[in-house]
C-alpha cells in the first residue's frame, strides 16, 4: 500500500489539476463566447488578421474571419442581419453600406450591450460616421447613438515616385493642375504612366476615385444632406468642371484602357515601375516597400488629393466600420463588443500598424512609430484624415452608386459625353430619391 | 403488374409524392419570384415589409437602360456565340467520327474546356487578354501589331467575351451531335457513294438534313444556356466598358442584390424566363410543323 501511496498521489493532483483546468477552461467560455467576424478581401486584411491571431493569443478568446469578396461580403452581411440570428457575431460594413445597417436598425447600439463602454477618445469618428441618430436619421454622434467602432480609414492618399519628383526637380502638386502638369512631364508610355485613377465600372471604383474631384471643385450629390436637403445637385457646372478634369486627366497622363484599370492594375503598374501617381486606399502602402512584391522599395511617397483652386482637397471616405448585430445571442454580444474595446485601444492600434494595417487612432498616427522613413504615409494621413468627406449617409446610397458607376464608366470608356452623363445620372438618381419617398428635385439639364 | 396497369387512379397516387417533391423545389420559388415581382420590399427594425406596387417593377423596364443593353448584348452573345459553336461541333463531330479508334484521344482533348470550373477560367482568360504581359498580346505582338485591349476596349470586349464563351462551350455541341452522327445510318452514305455522290453532295444531301433534328435541338439547348451567361461577364469585364458587355444576367444580379431590389430584379427575371419561354415555344413549333 505505502508502495501505491505515490501513486495514489499523483493520481490525486493530476485529477485535482484537470478540475482545475477543466473549471477555468469552463468560466472562461462562460465570460467570451467564441466569435465570428465577416469581413472582405482588401489590401489591409492582413494587417487585421494578424492583430486577431495577437487577441487570440493574450486572451484566448476564438476569433473566425470569414473572408470574401467586396460583394460578397455584402451579401453575407445582409442575409445575417435579416435572418432570425445572425452567424456573425461582427460585421465590417463598408463607408458605402453602413447607412441601410444603421437606418434598417440592425446593429445593437454599444451601450446597450456595457453601459460602461466608451469610444477612446484617439479614435477618429469620420465624420460621426459611427453615430446614428434614428430619431432624426442622421450620423451624429452628438444626439445619436455609438453603433460602431471603425476598423480601418482607408482614406484615398496620392501616391507618387518621389524618387523621379526628386530627379525631375518637381514640387508637391496643391491643384489638379499642378498634378497634370507633373504627370505630362512623367509621362512615357507605354514603360512610364504619368497617371493612375481607377474607372473601371464595380460595386464602387470609379465613384470613389471621383469624388474627390466633385468635392474639391465645390461639387455635391445633394445640395445639403447634412441638413436633409436631397436636392440633386450632380448635374452642377461645378460637377461638369470636376468629370471633365477627371476625364483630361485620363486621356491625356493615363493608360490606354483606363476603362478598365480596378485597384489592382493601379497596385500592379506601381510596384512595377510603370506609375508615376496613382490615387488609391493608403492601406495599398503595405505593398510598395516590401521587396518581394514592389521593384520600387522606398521610392513610393504619399501626398494628400489635389482640389481646384479655392476649394480643400477632399480625399473619399470609404473606411470601414465593426457593428454587432442586434440578432445574436447576449454572449456573443459581450464578446463581441470585448474584442471592438480590445481593438480601439491605443497600444492595440500601434500594434495594428506595426502589421500593416491602418489604424484608426490618432495614437498610432502620433506615435514614434509614424515618423519612421518606412512609415511615411502616417504623415500623410495625420494632415488627410481630418479632411477626408464621407459619401452619402442614406440606404438609397447601394442604387446610387449603381447608376455613377454605370454613368462614370461610360464616359470614361468614351460611349457617352460629360453632360449627357450627369444630366442622365441626375435624373436616375432622382427617380430613386422620389420612389424611396423622398420630395426631391434636381437641378435643370446642362447644356451641351 | 396486370392490376397496377388497371387501376389508374393508384397510379396517378403512385407519381404524388415525386410530384409534390418537385412542385416545392421549382414551382414554388418560381410563384414566389412571380408574387415578388409585383412588391418591393424593405427591412426595418429587423423585419421584411411587402408593399404592393402593382405593374410598376414591370413598367420600370422599359426605361431601365442596363436593362436594353444588357437584353441586346445577351441576343447578339447568344446568336454569334451558339451559331459557332454548333457550327464548330458539328465540323469537330464529322472530323472525330472518321478517325477511328483514336478519336478517343480527340474526344478527351476537346471535351477539356467544359470540365474547367468558370472561375478558372475567367483566370486564364483575364491574364491571357492581359494588355500588358497576356499571351494574347504577345502572340500578335510577334508579327508586328501593337498590343491590343481586348477587355478594356467597348468596340472589343463583348467579342472578347463570345470567343471565351464559344471555347468553353463548343465540347457542349461536340458531345450532343458526335452521338448523332456515329448513329446515322452508314447503309444510305454508301449506297450515295455508290452512286456517284461526292462527299460533299452526300453531306448536303444526306448527312446534314438527316442531322438536322440534332442539330436543331443542340442549337436550342445551347441558346438556353447562353441567355443565362454570367461568370464569363462578371470575372473578365464587370459588365463593362461602360455597358458593353453588360449582359442581362449581370443585370439582374446587379439590380436584385447589389441594390438589394429584389422587387425590380424579380421583374425583370421574370421577363427573362417569359423571353427564353417564348423563344423555345416558337422555335419547337417551327420545328415541329417543319418535321411535319
Amino acid at each position: 500500500m505505502k508502495l501505491l501511496a505515490p501513486i495514489y498521489r499523483s493520481a490525486a493532483l493530476s485529477a485535482m489539476a484537470a478540475l482545475c483546468f477543466t473549471t477555468a477552461s469552463v468560466s472562461y467560455a462562460d465570460e467570451l463566447a467564441p466569435i465570428n467576424i465577416v469581413i472582405n478581401q482588401s489590401p489591409w486584411l492582413d494587417g487585421f488578421a494578424g492583430l486577431v491571431r495577437r487577441y487570440e493569443t493574450e486572451t484566448g478568446n476564438k476569433v473566425t474571419l470569414d473572408v470574401n469578396p467586396y460583394a460578397g461580403s455584402l451579401e453575407k452581411q445582409r442575409n445575417a442581419v435579416r435572418s432570425d440570428q445572425s452567424e456573425y457575431d461582427i460585421l465590417i460594413v463598408n463607408g458605402i453600406f453602413y447607412p441601410e445597417m444603421y437606418h434598417g436598425g440592425f446593429l445593437e447600439p454599444l451601450k446597450n450591450i456595457d453601459p460602461d463602454f466608451k469610444l477612446d477618445p484617439q479614435i477618429y469618428t469620420y465624420d460621426d460616421t459611427v453615430c446614428f441618430d434614428a430619431v432624426n436619421k442622421t450620423v451624429n454622434c452628438e444626439t445619436g447613438d455609438l453603433l460602431t467602432i471603425p476598423v480601418n480609414p482607408n482614406i484615398t492618399l496620392m501616391f507618387y515616385r518621389k524618387d523621379l519628383y526628386e530627379q525631375n526637380g518637381l514640387k508637391i502638386p496643391e491643384t489638379w493642375d499642378e498634378l497634370i502638369a507633373n504627370a505630362k512631364a512623367l509621362h512615357n508610355p507605354p514603360e512610364m504612366i504619368g497617371m493612375m485613377q481607377r474607372s473601371a465600372r464595380a460595386t464602387i471604383s470609379i465613384t470613389w476615385d471621383y469624388w474627390p474631384y466633385l468635392i474639391s471643385h465645390g461639387g455635391s450629390l445633394f445640395r445639403d444632406e447634412g441638413n436633409g436637403d436631397f436636392f440633386i445637385t450632380i448635374n452642377s457646372p461645378e460637377a461638369r468642371e470636376a468629370l471633365e478634369t477627371y476625364v483630361a486627366i485620363s486621356k491625356e497622363v493615363g493608360p490606354e484602357n483606363p476603362a478598365s484599370m480596378e485597384q489592382g492594375d493601379l497596385i500592379q503598374y506601381l510596384v512595377t515601375g510603370r506609375a508615376a501617381h496613382a490615387v488609391l486606399p493608403a492601406a495599398a502602402q503595405s505593398q510598395m516597400d516590401d521587396p518581394n512584391k514592389s521593384i520600387v522599395p522606398g521610392k513610393i511617397g504619399y501626398m494628400t488629393i489635389p482640389h481646384a483652386p479655392g476649394y480643400a482637397s477632399a480625399p473619399a471616405l470609404g473606411h470601414w466600420l465593426g457593428g454587432i448585430p442586434k440578432n445574436i445571442p447576449e454572449d456573443h454580444k459581450v464578446a463581441a463588443l470585448a474584442f471592438l474595446d480590445w481593438f480601439q485601444k491605443p497600444e492595440t492600434q500601434i500594434a495594428y500598424a506595426e502589421l500593416g494595417g491602418s489604424p484608426v487612432s490618432a495614437a498610432a498616427y502620433e506615435s514614434d512609430f509614424a515618423d519612421k522613413p518606412e512609415n511615411r504615409y502616417m504623415l500623410t494621413m495625420r494632415s488627410a484624415s481630418p479632411m477626408a468627406r464621407r459619401l452619402w449617409t442614406i440606404p438609397e446610397g447601394s442604387e446610387i452608386v449603381a447608376v455613377l458607376e454605370v454613368g462614370l464608366n461610360r464616359v470614361v470608356a468614351g460611349e457617352i459625353s460629360v453632360v449627357d452623363a450627369l444630366n442622365g445620372m441626375a435624373a436616375e438618381i432622382e427617380k430613386i430619391m422620389v420612389d424611396a419617398g423622398y420630395d426631391v428635385g434636381r437641378l435643370p439639364d446642362l447644356a451641351n | 403488374m396486370a392490376n397496377f396497369r388497371g387501376r389508374g387512379s393508384a397510379r396517378y397516387f403512385s407519381i404524388l409524392p415525386a410530384f409534390l417533391f418537385l412542385a416545392l423545389l421549382s414551382a414554388l420559388p418560381l410563384f414566389n419570384l412571380f408574387a415578388l415581382s409585383f412588391a418591393e420590399v424593405s427591412w426595418s427594425g429587423g423585419q421584411s415589409t411587402w408593399t404592393w406596387v402593382g405593374l410598376n417593377n414591370y413598367l420600370a423596364l422599359g426605361s431601365d437602360a442596363l436593362f436594353k443593353a444588357g437584353i441586346l448584348n445577351t441576343v447578339i452573345l447568344v446568336g454569334v456565340a451558339t451559331t459557332a459553336q454548333v457550327t464548330i461541333g458539328l465540323m469537330l463531330a464529322l472530323a472525330c467520327s472518321r478517325v477511328g479508334r483514336r478519336s478517343r484521344i480527340y474526344r478527351t482533348l476537346f471535351l477539356l474546356p467544359i470540365l474547367i470550373p468558370g472561375i478558372i477560367i475567367g483566370a486564364i482568360w483575364r491574364l491571357m487578354y492581359n494588355y500588358q504581359f497576356g499571351v494574347v498580346n504577345q502572340i500578335i505582338d510577334l508579327v508586328g501589331l501593337g498590343p491590343v485591349d481586348w477587355l478594356g476596349s467597348s468596340s472589343l470586349a463583348l467579342m472578347s467575351v463570345i470567343i471565351v464563351d464559344i471555347w468553353h462551350w463548343t465540347p457542349f455541341s461536340f458531345l450532343l451531335l458526335l452521338a448523332a452522327v456515329e448513329a446515322l445510318p452508314r447503309d444510305v452514305s454508301e449506297a450515295a457513294q455508290i452512286d456517284g455522290a461526292s462527299k460533299w453532295t452526300e453531306f448536303r444531301r444526306i448527312s446534314l438534313p438527316l442531322l438536322w433534328p440534332a442539330i436543331f435541338t443542340t442549337f436550342v439547348f445551347r441558346a438556353i444556356i447562353a441567355f443565362k451567361v454570367f461568370d464569363e461577364v462578371y470575372l473578365l469585364t464587370g459588365g463593362g466598358p461602360g455597358t458593353a458587355t453588360e449582359v442581362i444576367s449581370f443585370t439582374i444580379y446587379q439590380r436584385f442584390f447589389t441594390q438589394d431590389n429584389p422587387g425590380y430584379g424579380s421583374a425583370m427575371s421574370v421577363t427573362v424566363i417569359f423571353i427564353i419561354a417564348a423563344v423555345i415555344a416558337v422555335a419547337m413549333t417551327r420545328q415541329r410543323s417543319r418535321s411535319q
